[in-house]
């Protein structure tokens, strides 16, 4: 058997054995998020705090942040990993996470809104209660999540996935239309 | 007879090139009322920034009265000339009725929504017509109206 020379490894041989020396190892290795789709929402509940995380997706080519704070940090492909707490209603038991894209009048008016440090930056929210679509902002439903209130387990029920591509449209003094496309 | 107004396609779509979208929203618009003077665009309708508010136009009570186009707002990147409706004096009392810019087989207004919106009632700001398939095409629909007409409703589309 002959073994020949190629890239990344020596090979030598002598009397007193066989050296294969390995030039450059291939490390440290990436580390890949699990393969979920973007806007897939995991449950990161530990002990009574009850929080979640999205994996990451795009809304026209924008990342969004997780959480009702404008917060380059929680923007969902930092490290570590941001996460946000769920926010069940009292009652119903359930809580309604969104992809909430706004908009912001101006000239020329912009949506959706790209500075990160406003609080229009579209994100995901978890809010007690269904939101509806106002001329400021519009939201996806992407997952409603349920606590089971003696055991406080929590399920989510995953709506839709993928990143999104969204228009605004707006006719006379009716509220604002957003339209949501799987990217 | 108004004179078309010129137009460029320059959204900016997913990946950053510019071209053709081809999202929902971006294939639709309003029909836009060019009996009504301004543009059918608010004025802080930003280009490019995937949204649009119309000051006026049609709409459907129960719907917002978008029709499928590459006429619309976000597809040409600024307001060209898009699917409208017109109605206007000739001379005299000779008037015409028409969706100006389209041509015999091709326009804003696609041949399924033309064959839909023929034959519907036009309420206009004096008297009505019976829309023809003539107002698609040049010359257009002939009518007599004793003042320069505004359009109302159109069967089903409510001006706004």
């Amino acid at each position: 058997m002959q073994i020949n020379p190629g890239y990344g490894y020596s090979f030598t041989s002598s009397g007193g054995g066989h050296n294969l020396t390995i030039d450059q190892p291939w490390f440290p290795w990436p580390i890949i998020e699990e393969d979920l789709p973007p806007f897939t929402i995991v449950d990161e509940s530990v002990g009574a705090t009850y929080k979640f995380r999205a994996v990451p997706g795009m809304v026209n080519s924008t990342i969004p942040q997780i959480g009702i704070t404008a917060d380059a940090t929680k923007r969902l492909d930092q490290l570590p990993i941001p996460t946000t707490t769920f926010n069940f209603d009292a009652t119903t038991h359930y809580s309604y996470i969104y992809l909430k894209v706004s908009w912001l009048s101006g000239s020329p008016d912009m949506y959706p809104v790209t500075d990160q440090t406003d609080i229009l930056y579209p994100r995901v929210i978890s809010t007690s209660m269904e939101n509806v679509s106002t001329d400021d902002s519009g939201y996806l439903l992407l997952a409603t999540a349920y606590q089971e209130p003696t055991t406080n387990v929590i399920t989510i029920w995953q709506l839709t996935t993928g990143s999104q591509w969204t228009d605004r449209l707006k006719t006379g003094t009716d509220t604002a239309r957003y339209y949501f496309a799987t990217a | 007879m108004p004179t078309a107004p010129t137009y460029t396609r320059t959204t900016t779509f997913v990946g950053g090139s510019t071209g053709s979208p081809s999202t929902w929203g971006a294939l639709r618009s309003v029909i836009y009322n060019r009996t009504l003077s301004g543009s059918p665009i608010a004025s802080s309708g930003g280009v490019g920034g995937h949204t649009v508010d119309y000051d006026h136009g049609f709409q459907t009570t129960n719907g917002n009265g978008l029709i499928r186009t590459e006429g619309g707002f976000l597809y040409l990147g600024t307001a060209g000339s898009g699917p409208n409706f017109n109605a206007y004096i000739t001379s005299g009392i000779n008037a015409k009725f028409s969706s100006d810019y389209e041509a015999s087989a091709l326009g804003w207004i696609t041949n399924e929504d033309r064959a839909q919106l023929t034959g519907e009632t036009v309420a206009l700001s004096s008297g009505s017509i019976t829309m023809a398939a003539s107002a698609f095409v040049s010359p257009f629909q002939t009518f007599t109206a004793s003042s320069t007409p505004t359009i109302n409703t159109i069967g089903k589309l409510t001006a706004f």
